[in-house]
């Protein structure tokens, strides 16, 4: 009968609380109710009467159930028992509102016939599952001790989906190809190879269409091998999970747990699912890929939570993602896939947009503003020329050709490889690129926000200071340190022996193959193996006969061991103040003494200034008796305290100096309080000079602050301290709303919403997690942060060459225009004839513009700030630049055209060595192009580009063919050149050069920009 | 000259988000100490809604963890979560590490020779003053109004009225005959009410405040306020909201009710946030030592004296006083005595009034009560003493 409920219930499955706030009234949302009479009629009779229920009336028109009862049984249970009668009587969970807020929005994905399961799967039912008992949880899962049987857990599967996370869409290969032609340029090309087809010039066409075809399978090659590059990476996931089915312990394939198995939780296991602890021994989990906090988080089953509980203090829960540190215990899926926490987060991600890049917007309108200005001096050349009489079609050549030469269609093409080549030098120095415009963004970067955990350090524990009352020892990777010297540090203090025991036996850590332990227990373990102990000879030399573990009324660990001659060896290490009340006497350089008041103040003293100096401690003491019960608590030997940290990367304020020169300001993002974070900062000058004030943003809660408050703070701020990685999002919008280019590191389930925010969204190749990779546009895959360093300069260095290239493909393009277009001012025999035009266009637009995209990194390319996102590529300033240059190469051109005019007479030998002329001025140009801060005068200061001499040799190679070899010159129509018109054309090819690079040194040496 | 006339001082509760600041960079100065005695601290607050600004400016091997000290202030004034949370507010630090010089050493056994080679660092004119009008020896109206004060933040504490925000202001006019306290012309308080769900109505405020606050203020007095006194409570009217939701605040915007109540000069800077080796702060406590031995001694009924610093100078470049009239000797003479009995030197002043080793002295907070206390007036400061006024009276 109630099955009526679950048939109607396409848009909800669950019961839902309209109203519960006036005493003695609840009204319930049922799905299925409307127009449902039956229904109705029998909620109504079956509710009424029951247990204090005075009336329970049911609209089939608004789906209500509306319950009174007697207001006086109003303590506040009275609607939860209600509540809980409903869902045993319709079978549907209650959901309240704040929990089907958080419910993943479901996307109306067009069925594809790849995937054609996506929406047809029964959704999961969404509970507040860290607020019931465990034993509650099993019955809403109808699971049991044996786990499902093997039926059930199949039946499950094809009704909820495999315990899969939804991919992230990628772009197919036509996608990419398509991509290529919608551009602008493109577009004026193919009208041009139209006309020209129109008009009868099929050579000419085909030129047109293998100039498009070639640049867009060049941009279509290079995009495709980056994505290949980057969807090559891997994924790292476990690939099987271990769970109860019919009451056997097995291991099943990861994507065949389903809600209601039982999970076993060992250490190191990975977590398959979110589940809900049913039993638990000491059990300790790694929530960093979902919280980001990397101290392990204590589980307990018998913990109940609130409504409102945060997910990283839901104790009696385990989430999918995270991995057992420690400990052991059993867990009853909840949710798998989609429906984990992990998974909400990964559609969260897919909310999130990021921003377009800075030189998509720039190389699209240049592209459109081009095509147009190009199309308006085609177009008046071409009136011009009817007006002074030229015939028709021979006009119409000249200006299809004008603007195929005029439109720098080399331009995305350049753009497209020089990216793709950059991607490929990155990808060799370990900088993978996942977004192609990344590689730009990255030359733009100005504030780059680190995550402290697992970027800036390690996330791991490391001993680093040992101090016993006899001596002060700090732990470095290289070693042991007294003051500066490095030392042995058994020789310099005699109780750092037995305590180096104490740490190796009042110990759980293996450091075999498979590591277990939390990180603390491995670090003290480290440290001893590093001070020379032999770790399982003395595990197995002094047996453990019995373990006190830290528990919330003692807190440190006891474990009692046997020695060889019979008696009891006790070894203790926990919180310093409380071992040290334990404590009767101390171990003064191995001699036992009796442990003075002044001794303990010291202790205790030393104990605040290691926790001042945001470390670790742990206090550690021994005893030796004839019992195993024999050590009185109250008699132990006090050896020493031992700090840890999780250290820093060495060489990170190196790298955070190195940002600084290049002007850009850093963010240190931390979980940590903030005095740790400032010790932190001070180590890696993230203040930049010394003295300047170092600006902490401390906020558990971001997200109460108005964003706009928080853009307007964030400006100074060096650290954001106790901050949760969901703020990180929170942070990058700020910055980018105080107008910042943001670079993010994080590596995180969390991280992802931020890492797809940022402009540059940084991860780490080997420790990212899938989410965090697959958003991110750079992943750096030697996990080192460095690398970032050689991006930034790469990045930048790119987006120089494509200005060079921009540069030179432009101010060359003008030259042609003005030569043109003086020739039809001044009338007669057209100076360059098309073929002449269009040739020019093939040597010296693409060859050169390539060559100079592969400029090495200038030298100063580190030391500039880094450049502003909103200015154009080409500025207006350079605009005139590009005018002045090109004029004066023009000037060159016609000189040489006057002269053999005044020799030879209007016809073909002027245009001949004009031509000529033109073709060589423009392939030194490109050397005018390599810098706008250095000219070929300081040839020694900057660094060689042999590509460009190869192109430009080459080029010239063909132009003097073109002169030689008769078929050309016949396709040509060129004239022949004398020895002394040769001169002629080499002084009008060369001195624009000079003179061009003479003006730069000028505007230089007064201080203009050139 | 007018010798009958009114007075009026006016003083802030510790939830006023002036004084909150005070107390804040107090906390984080005696945080400094409570680590290490010598260090050199200068820190400021400021607070808007939810947002809290430090900047603090230090040399001490201390690590204070200054959001959290300020966290715990907050929290211990008890603002309604929705007035302030000191949990979820956001706070924003500026620190500027500067290395220790000179002047950041252990005063405490410091010889006359070496106090001599530590110079002051800042230029200030610092006042310090004491009259006849109480025991303690300060001016009556301000005496009186930061009592109120005090008595608002008790009641609050123990919890006698409910709807009581901790942010109220205090103001008590004091009719003076003859150069004298003669009667209580009026008193103004305004309180911020919180929504307890029923708004407590006028009289109901008026008589909860006769009840609790004014009548045990006036309980012991000489004067008390008779029926021609003007009692006025939230003349805007009720204040549903109070605290750093509606107000913003700023360390050093309270000093006149810090001194003494604008009934003496007082020196613009604010003592708060400072740490013992800045004249600012010392020089005023030095000032008022001095002040109060004098009257103490019986030598005048109120006396003022000022004190002048020049960076570079390791004592005062001026030391002057007034008695306005009512010295029992000539005002020259008692200087001679003052400077022959009393050291201005910055050291001395550390030294001699235990400025260095006052926090670990009180069990680790100090400094952060005087905002609440009152700098002057109070027992226990080491500079409300007057055992100098026996020697300053032969």
């Amino acid at each position: 009968m109630m099955n009526a409920a679950t048939q109607h219930n396409n848009a909800q499955n669950y019961l839902q609380i309209v109203h519960d706030r006036v005493a003695g009234r609840i009204r319930v949302k049922v799905p299925g109710l409307y127009r449902n009479e039956r229904l109705c009629a029998n909620l109504e009779s079956r509710l009424a009467g029951r247990d204090g229920i005075r009336l329970a009336h049911a609209n089939t028109l608004t789906s209500n159930l509306l319950v009174e009862y007697a207001a006086s049984l109003d303590t506040g249970e009275m609607p939860q028992h209600i509540a809980r009668l409903l869902e045993q009587e319709l079978g549907l969970p209650l959901v309240s509102d704040i929990e089907s807020i958080d419910r993943p929005t479901r996307k109306r994905v067009p069925r594809k016939r790849r995937r054609p399961e996506a929406t047809q799967y029964q959704e999961q039912p969404l509970r507040l599952w860290h607020t019931l008992s465990g034993t509650r949880v099993v019955d809403f899962l109808q699971g049991s001790k044996q786990g499902l049987t093997e039926e059930m857990a199949a039946q499950r599967l094809s009704q909820y989906g495999a315990n899969v996370l939804s991919e992230q869409a990628r772009r197919s290969s036509w996608q990419i190809f398509l991509a290529q032609f919608m551009s602008a340029p493109v577009a004026m090309l193919g009208v041009s190879a139209a006309v020209s087809l129109a008009t009868g010039g099929v050579a000419d066409t085909a030129v047109i269409v293998s100039v498009v075809m070639v640049n867009s399978v060049i941009g279509y090659v290079t995009e495709r091998t980056a994505e290949k590059t980057i969807n090559a990476l891997g994924q790292l996931t476990p690939e099987s999970a271990i769970v109860i089915r019919d009451g056997k312990t097995q291991e099943i394939p990861l994507p065949d747990v389903a809600p209601g198995d039982l999970l076993v939780l060992s250490p190191g296991a990975y977590i398959p699912a979110d589940a809900r602890l049913l039993a638990s021994h000491r059990l300790t989990v790694d929530e960093s890929p979902l919280t980001g906090e990397s101290l392990p988080v204590a589980k307990n089953h018998e913990y109940l939570g609130e409504e409102g509980t945060a997910l990283g203090d839901r104790q009696n829960m385990v989430y999918m993602g995270t991995t057992v540190s420690g400990g052991d215990g059993r867990a009853i899926a909840v949710a798998t896939g989609r429906y984990t926490e992990i998974g909400k987060i990964q559609q969260l991600v897919g909310e999130a947009k990021a921003p377009e890049t800075p030189m998509q917007k720039q190389i699209d309108d240049m592209g459109r503003q081009l095509a147009l200005l190009s199309s308006g001096i085609c177009v008046s050349v071409f009136a011009i020329g009817l007006l002074r009489g030229r015939p028709l079609t021979q006009m119409l050549m000249s200006a299809i050709s004008l603007a195929v030469a005029a439109v720098p269609e080399g331009l995305p093409a350049v753009a497209t490889t020089t990216l793709a080549l950059g991607i490929r030098e990155m990808k060799r120095r370990k900088v993978l690129i996942r977004q192609l415009p990344a590689v730009e963004n990255l030359g733009s970067v100005q504030v780059i926000c680190l995550d402290k955990t697992g970027t800036l350090t390690l996330n791991q524990m490391s001993v680093v200071t040992l101090q016993t009352l006899h001596a002060d020892i700090k732990v470095k990777p290289q070693g042991f340190y007294h003051g500066n010297a490095k030392i042995d540090p058994y020789r310099i203090d005699g109780a750092l022996q037995p305590m180096m025991e104490v740490l190796v036996l009042c110990n759980e850590a293996t450091l075999a193959e498979k590591e277990t332990g939390s990180p603390t227990e491995k670090a003290l373990l480290q440290v001893a193996i590093d001070a020379g102990e032999d770790v399982q000879f003395l595990r197995k030399d002094r047996p453990p006969l019995k373990v006190d573990y830290r528990a919330e009324d003692r807190p440190y660990m006891i474990s009692v061991h046997a020695l060889a001659d019979g008696r009891f060896f006790s070894a203790v290490k926990g919180s310093p103040a409380e071992v040290l009340e334990l404590c009767q006497k101390c171990s003064i350089d191995g001699r036992v003494e009796d442990l003075s008041e002044d001794r303990r103040k010291t202790v205790l003293t030393g104990n605040e200034r290691l926790g001042a100096d945001a470390l670790r401690v742990l206090g550690v003491a021994y005893c030796i008796s004839g019992e195993a019960d024999g050590c009185k608590r109250r008699e132990l030997t006090w050896l020493g305290l031992v700090g840890m940290e999780d250290v820093l990367r060495p060489g990170m304020a190196e790298l955070v100096a190195e940002f600084h020169q290049a002007g850009i300001e850093t963010v240190m993002i931390t979980g940590d309080q903030s005095s740790t974070a400032y010790s932190v900062g001070k180590r890696l000058g993230l203040n930049g000079v010394q003295g300047k004030s170092l600006e902490i943003i401390d906020s558990g809660h971001l997200e109460k602050l108005d964003p706009s408050v928080l853009a307007g703070l964030v400006g100074q701020a060096a650290i954001f301290s106790r901050v949760s990685p969901a703020h990180k999002l929170r942070i990058v919008e700020a910055l980018q709303r105080s107008g910042k280019v943001v670079a993010m590191t994080g590596d995180g389930v969390n991280d992802g919403p931020a890492l797809k925010a940022a402009n540059i969204g940084v991860t780490l190749g080997e420790k990212g997690t899938d989410v965090a990779r697959s958003v991110a546009d750079v992943i750096l895959a030697d996990d080192d942060l460095q690398t970032m360093v050689t991006a930034i300069r790469e990045g930048r260095a790119i987006y120089d060459n494509i200005g060079k290239s921009l540069h030179f493909l432009l101010s060359t393009n003008l030259s042609e225009i003005e030569v043109m277009l003086v020739s039809v001012v001044l009338g007669g025999a057209e100076i360059l004839n098309p073929m002449q035009l269009l040739w020019i266009n093939l040597i010296t637009d693409i060859f050169p513009a390539l060559a100079l995209a592969l400029d090495p990194p200038e030298a100063d390319v580190l030391k500039r700030p880094p450049r502003d996102p909103n200015a154009a590529i080409v500025s207006r300033s350079d605009y005139a630049k590009l005018i002045r240059e090109s004029s004066i190469i023009t000037a060159g051109a016609l000189g040489v055209y006057g002269y053999s005019r005044l020799r030879y007479g209007p016809g073909q030998n002027a245009g001949t060595h004009a031509f000529m002329s033109l073709t060589f001025a423009q392939l030194l140009h490109a050397y005018r192009c390599r810098s706008e801060h250095s000219s070929i005068f300081d040839a020694k200061s900057r660094p060689a580009n042999r590509y460009l001499d190869s192109a430009i040799g080459l080029s010239a190679l063909m132009q003097a063919l073109a002169a030689a070899w008769p078929p050309l010159r016949g396709l040509l129509r060129l004239g022949p050149i004398t020895a002394a018109d040769m001169i002629a054309i080499l002084a009008g090819a060369g001195l624009p050069l000079l003179v061009n690079e003479a003006i730069k040194g000028i505007n230089k040496n007064i201080g203009l920009s050139t | 000259m007018i010798t009958d006339f009114v007075f009026t001082s006016q003083s802030v509760t510790e939830g006023h988000p002036d004084r909150l600041c005070d107390t804040i960079s107090d906390a984080i100065v005696d945080g400094f100490l409570r680590q290490d005695q010598t260090s050199a601290i200068t820190a400021e607050c400021a607070l808007s809604k939810n947002v809290l600004f430090l900047a603090a400016r230090f040399a001490s091997e201390a690590i204070v963890d200054m959001p959290e000290l300020a966290r715990t202030v907050i929290k211990g004034v008890g603002y309604r979560p929705e007035d302030f949370d000191a949990a979820e507010c956001t706070v924003v630090s500026s620190h500027i590490e500067q290395t220790k010089s000179p002047r950041d050493i252990v005063f405490a056994d410091l010889e006359d020779d070496q106090i001599d080679r530590i110079s002051v660092a800042h230029q200030t004119t610092v006042f310090g003053y004491a009259c006849r009008h109480t025991p303690e020896l300060m001016p009556l109206p301000i005496s009186l109004a930061n009592r109120l004060a005090r008595q608002l933040s008790q009641t609050r504490r123990d919890a006698d009225i409910a709807y009581l925000s901790p942010d109220c202001t205090s103001q008590v006019g004091v009719e003076f005959v003859n150069d004298g306290p003669s009667r209580i012309d009026s008193i103004t308080l305004v309180i911020g009410c919180e929504d307890t769900g029923s708004p407590p109505g006028f009289a109901r405020i008026e008589e909860d405040l006769r009840h609790y606050v004014i009548n045990p203020v006036f309980k012991n007095a000489p004067i008390k306020p008779d029926n021609l006194t003007r009692i006025t409570i939230n003349p805007n009217g009720p204040y549903r909201r109070s605290g750093p939701a509606t107000h913003s605040g700023m360390t050093g915007r309270k000093t006149d009710s810090d001194t003494y109540g604008s009934f003496a000069r007082h020196c613009g800077a604010a003592l708060s946030g400072k740490g013992p080796s800045r004249i600012d702060r010392a020089g005023a406590y030095a000032a008022r030592y001095a002040a109060k031995n004098i009257v103490a001694a019986g030598l005048a009924e109120q006396c003022e004296v000022q004190l002048s610093y020049s960076i570079g100078f390791p004592g005062p470049v001026s030391v002057c006083l007034t008695t306005k009239g009512t010295g029992v000797i000539d005002d020259m003479e008692i200087r001679k005595r003052l400077l022959r009995h009393f050291d201005f030197r910055l050291g001395a002043i550390i030294r001699d009034l235990k400025l260095q080793e006052l926090t670990q002295s009180h069990c680790g907070a100090f400094y952060q009560k005087l905002p609440a206390n009152g700098h002057f007036g109070a027992d226990g400061l080491p500079w409300e003493r007057t055992d100098k006024a026996g020697l300053l009276a032969c």
